[in-house]
């Protein structure tokens, strides 16, 4: 498992990019699904994931849909037109530094030249 | 699967308030987070109490107020900052103007007027507001935000009183006189209430009190004074004749006895 400084600057692309292609996810499911695709290598926290989306929330990349499940309140969080501008450029941006953290830390001499 | 009942939910939502998530939308979304690991991966011979207290101490590192405070840091951040420099900003140039204004006046310099307006002007409608929305930005308590509008708003006209008095514009008396009064009669009492409450806040209220009702009545007399001075010379003569000689009349009188 990756340590939290590490995933703390990438969780708002990580979140961005699940919910690309018009996929609605509750918290749990984002937490569930993350786990699940890096084979729990990437276990995102709580404590991390909701003050993130209540962020992307008030700038405006996602809406939400509340589904009250008798007391209980779900909301799904639903990408937005400006939230796929920002998905895209936030992954580009993410290859990028990459790339260059490989070069940066000697990692792959085959393009240790970019 | 576990199936969670309306007294548990009832339970996890009240006990997730308790821990300080005042916040109703992230209340709601750490209730339901909580309520889906329960049903998923709770075993049925678990104990629920248990099992609850061993999931919800994997939200935080110290408390579960922290999901809050990241969620109000997030919200806040960029605005904050840029709302805390333009105070600085605009604290700093009134003071400036204001001291250069009142010594050029003084000193019957010219471009003292201008510099009165512009401080003045600047401390009222820039300084003081943005002091009002940082609070609202700080403080969640209600009560200290009401405190605070009321106490900066009549800090705001009364600043405009002063600012019509040094410039012989119209509404100066006015605009201080109910700035004063608002103060007095609204602002103190409620300041001193809530804060009084308080141990910890209530030796300084007191103090704080008493100068505030010291300042703001020498303020209120002086307003008071300032137009009469002239305009109602023998009036006044007449005033001062009669107190002179009432404490001779209380004299006499006790002499008699």
């Amino acid at each position: 498992m990756y340590s939290s400084e590490l995933i703390k600057g990438t969780l708002k692309t990580i979140i961005l990019n699940l919910l690309k292609n018009g996929n609605k996810m509750y918290g749990y499911e984002i937490t569930q699904k993350v786990k699940e695709l890096t084979s729990d290598k990437i276990q995102i926290t709580e404590g991390a994931l909701y003050p993130t989306l209540h962020a992307l929330e008030k700038h405006g990349d996602v809406i939400t849909e509340k589904v009250y499940i008798g007391k209980r309140v779900r909301k799904y969080y639903i990408l937005t037109d400006q939230g796929k501008k920002t998905v895209s450029e936030r992954v580009n941006e993410l290859a990028d530094f990459m790339n260059t953290m490989r070069f940066l830390l000697d990692l792959d001499p085959a393009i240790s030249h970019v | 699967m576990y199936n969670i009942t309306d007294d548990q939910v009832d339970f996890i939502l009240d006990d997730i308030e308790k821990r300080g998530v005042t916040t109703e939308d992230v209340r709601y979304n750490i209730l339901d987070h909580v309520c889906c690991i329960i049903e998923n991966e709770m075993k049925g011979e678990s104990n629920f109490n248990e099992f609850y207290r061993n999931t919800i101490a994997q939200f935080y590192i110290k408390e579960l107020g922290e999901i809050e405070e990241e969620t109000q840091v997030l919200l806040t951040f960029k605005n904050y900052h840029a709302m805390k420099r333009t105070l600085k900003i605009s604290g700093i140039t009134s003071i400036i103007l204001i001291l250069l204004g009142s010594t050029f006046k003084i000193m019957h310099w010219p471009g003292a007027s201008v510099m009165a307006v512009l401080g003045l002007g600047f401390f009222s409608l820039v300084f003081i507001p943005l002091n009002i929305a940082m609070k609202f930005a700080n403080d969640k308590e209600k009560s200290n935000r009401l405190i605070m509008t009321i106490g900066m708003l009549t800090a705001s006209v009364a600043t405009m009183g002063v600012l019509c008095k040094i410039m012989h514009w119209p509404f100066a008396n006015i605009l201080m006189m109910s700035s004063l009064l608002v103060f007095m009669i609204l602002f103190i009492p409620i300041y001193f209430v809530v804060n009084y409450k308080n141990p910890e806040t209530k030796f300084n209220t007191i103090i704080n009190t008493t100068f505030m009702v010291g300042a703001a009545g020498m303020l209120f007399a002086l307003v008071n004074l300032g137009h009469s001075s002239k305009t109602h010379e023998n009036s006044s003569k007449q005033e001062i004749h009669k107190t002179m000689e009432a404490p001779a009349a209380e004299t006499e009188h006790e002499t008699v006895n």
